[in-house]
């Protein structure tokens, strides 16, 4: 799914412009990552593309399409989005229903349900605890049964918004596993909302948000290369390329090249 | 010592047949300790503080806090015990709940049985200490960002001045800057004021460079009590408890093994891991 904003802007009830006069594009079968402080904006970039919010002015287009009232319902039908709490996404007794629920709404076969339950909570390793009541699981588990729930709708694009903010580093883990396995197998429009830098490593894109506005953009080598202006926005890169950063590049090649070897592996 | 555990076991309920905590020994002194409190979920963390503050009460054992014995069930009134152990549960911001950030702020105090104008005093104190705008004070703090409620939510506990500051998880769902900011108060108050502060964390690298000592909790046991440089050089105890190092300490590790640098005390920041790099490390 081909994602492009034009010159949005976006306020609340108050005066000022939340979202300032943005312009990007995400590409179909592209993962972005989109990255700030606290308070940036970013979440209502979300919603906005999911058509939750309007833009004051400027417009969105969806694989070209310029989004309306009309059309949005069944444009949002192709995407899915996992929250930042665990608990405030469940609505089944057992990790079998929450999944199927979002298949019941559309009306879909019950073998087909069951074939979709199988193969989306195998992808995502949670297939043992089908029977298991959500209230039982941890953090990470929670989170990637409702990845299940929306890979098992078969949407083209999903949205994680900030959804390891909230879990331990095991969960983390988990998540950031689950979203590098999407990448490879599932060649779905991936968009990642975060501000944990160690979460852009394996994205396509980046984008980087401040005060409503795009600061920067790149691969993401070239966003955690850029301390000066992570540190701007309140950021910070990961701690290994500040290493890389301190030292002596002559006198410390190899180790400076393991460095980076590192940091794109661990 | 003004907390002090004796063969300390908690079970949330008789029907269930195991302990939350089991045989507990531990004490800490209302003066300058820095302690992390690590653990995976359900390993006792949130449980062990609770008892802390008096909120709950020990199946058995003996546990004292400030010179009085906590009872398993009936017990003198404890208000002044919690008004000495300042505890900031997991998203405290979720409890702020008055008109303006200025009277959530003095609730607490005014609880623990400060007048209006002492309260009054006591929050602006804190509030001038924790870099809170003065322009905020009357808005409500529902209109907050995330990390200024966290603030408001914390100064609500340090305005009753308490002796121990424990805090659940206190930088969960910050940005970097704002994690930073709130470790470097937490830092600032434990120097100027030598208040014990206490911090349940899964951040290794706060376990590494904030803490002076750290507790690790497996399964409702104490598994270690000591520092968190002899923590992270006991391979060992990590693995059996299947705890992380920090970030740079593992990178530190891969060019050990790589055979590029060479240590002895595992680098737990990067300026030790930059010395050992540069040869200037003196051991």
């Amino acid at each position: 799914m081909k994602i492009e904003f034009k010159n949005v802007s976006f306020k609340y009830q108050s005066d000022f412009d939340v979202i300032k006069d943005l312009s990007f594009v995400i590409n179909t079968g592209e993962m972005t990552s989109i990255i700030g402080p606290n308070g940036s904006g970013k979440s209502t970039i979300t919603k906005l593309i999911m058509g939750l919010l309007v833009p004051n002015s400027g417009s969105i287009y969806i694989n070209d399409v310029l989004v309306t009232e009309e059309n949005i319902l069944n444009i949002r039908k192709n995407m899915g989005i996992i929250f930042q709490n665990p608990d405030n996404q469940f609505v089944g007794v057992t990790v079998k229903d929450d999944i199927a629920f979002g298949l019941e709404n559309k009306c879909i076969e019950r073998n087909e349900m069951f074939e979709l339950i199988n193969k989306y909570s195998t992808l995502v390793r949670m297939n043992d605890f089908l029977d298991s009541n959500p209230e039982n699981l941890s953090g990470g588990q929670k989170q990637r049964v409702a990845i299940a729930g929306v890979l098992a709708m078969e949407t083209e694009t999903i949205i994680f918004d900030e959804a390891t903010s909230m879990l331990d580093p095991i969960g983390v883990e988990e998540i950031n596993k689950t979203l590098k396995m999407l990448k490879k197998e599932a060649s779905k429009t991936i968009i990642s909302i975060t501000h944990n830098i160690e979460e852009i490593l394996y994205s396509d894109n980046v984008l980087v948000i401040d005060d409503g506005q795009i600061v920067a953009q790149g691969k993401p080598i070239e966003i955690l290369s850029n301390i000066e202006l992570l540190n701007k926005v309140g950021l910070d890169t990961i701690e290994s390329v500040k290493l890389i950063n301190m030292l002596e590049e002559n006198n410390h090649k190899e180790i400076i090249e393991e460095l980076w070897k590192l940091t794109f592996n661990m | 010592m003004e907390i002090n555990f004796q063969h300390v076991s908690f079970k949330y309920d008789n029907k269930q047949n195991y302990d939350t905590l089991n045989d507990i020994n531990l004490t800490i002194s209302s003066k300058d300790e820095f302690i992390t409190i690590v653990g995976h979920t359900g390993s006792g963390k949130s449980t062990l503080v609770q008892l802390m503050n008096a909120l709950i009460f020990p199946s058995s054992g003996n546990l004292t806090l400030f010179g009085q014995k906590i009872k398993p069930k009936r017990n003198k009134p404890l208000k002044k015990i919690r008004q000495k152990v300042g505890l900031v549960f997991q998203f405290p911001e979720y409890q702020l709940f008055e008109e303006t950030v200025l009277k959530d702020i003095m609730f607490g105090p005014q609880n623990f049985g400060m007048s209006i104008d002492e309260a009054k005093e006591s929050a602006l104190n804190i509030i001038k200490e924790l870099n809170i705008s003065e322009e905020i004070l009357e808005r409500p703090p529902f209109n907050l960002s995330g990390g200024q409620k966290r603030k408001v939510a914390i100064a609500g506990i340090l305005a009753s001045n308490p002796e121990i500051l424990i805090l659940d998880e206190p930088t969960v769902g910050l940005d970097p800057r704002g994690r930073k900011e709130l470790l470097t108060l937490l830092k600032k108050i434990h120097e100027e004021t030598h208040k014990t502060i206490i911090i349940i964390t899964h951040d290794m690298n706060v376990v590494a460079n904030y803490s002076k000592r750290t507790i690790v909790l497996n399964q409702g046991n104490i598994v270690f009590d000591g520092t968190p440089k002899d923590l992270f050089n006991n391979k060992d105890c990590l693995k059996e408890f299947n705890l992380d190092l920090p970030y740079i300490s593992k990178v530190a590790e891969s060019l050990k093994e790589k055979g590029m640098i060479n240590y002895q005390s595992i680098p737990l920041n990067i300026i030790e891991l930059y010395n050992y790099i540069n040869g200037d490390n003196h051991e």
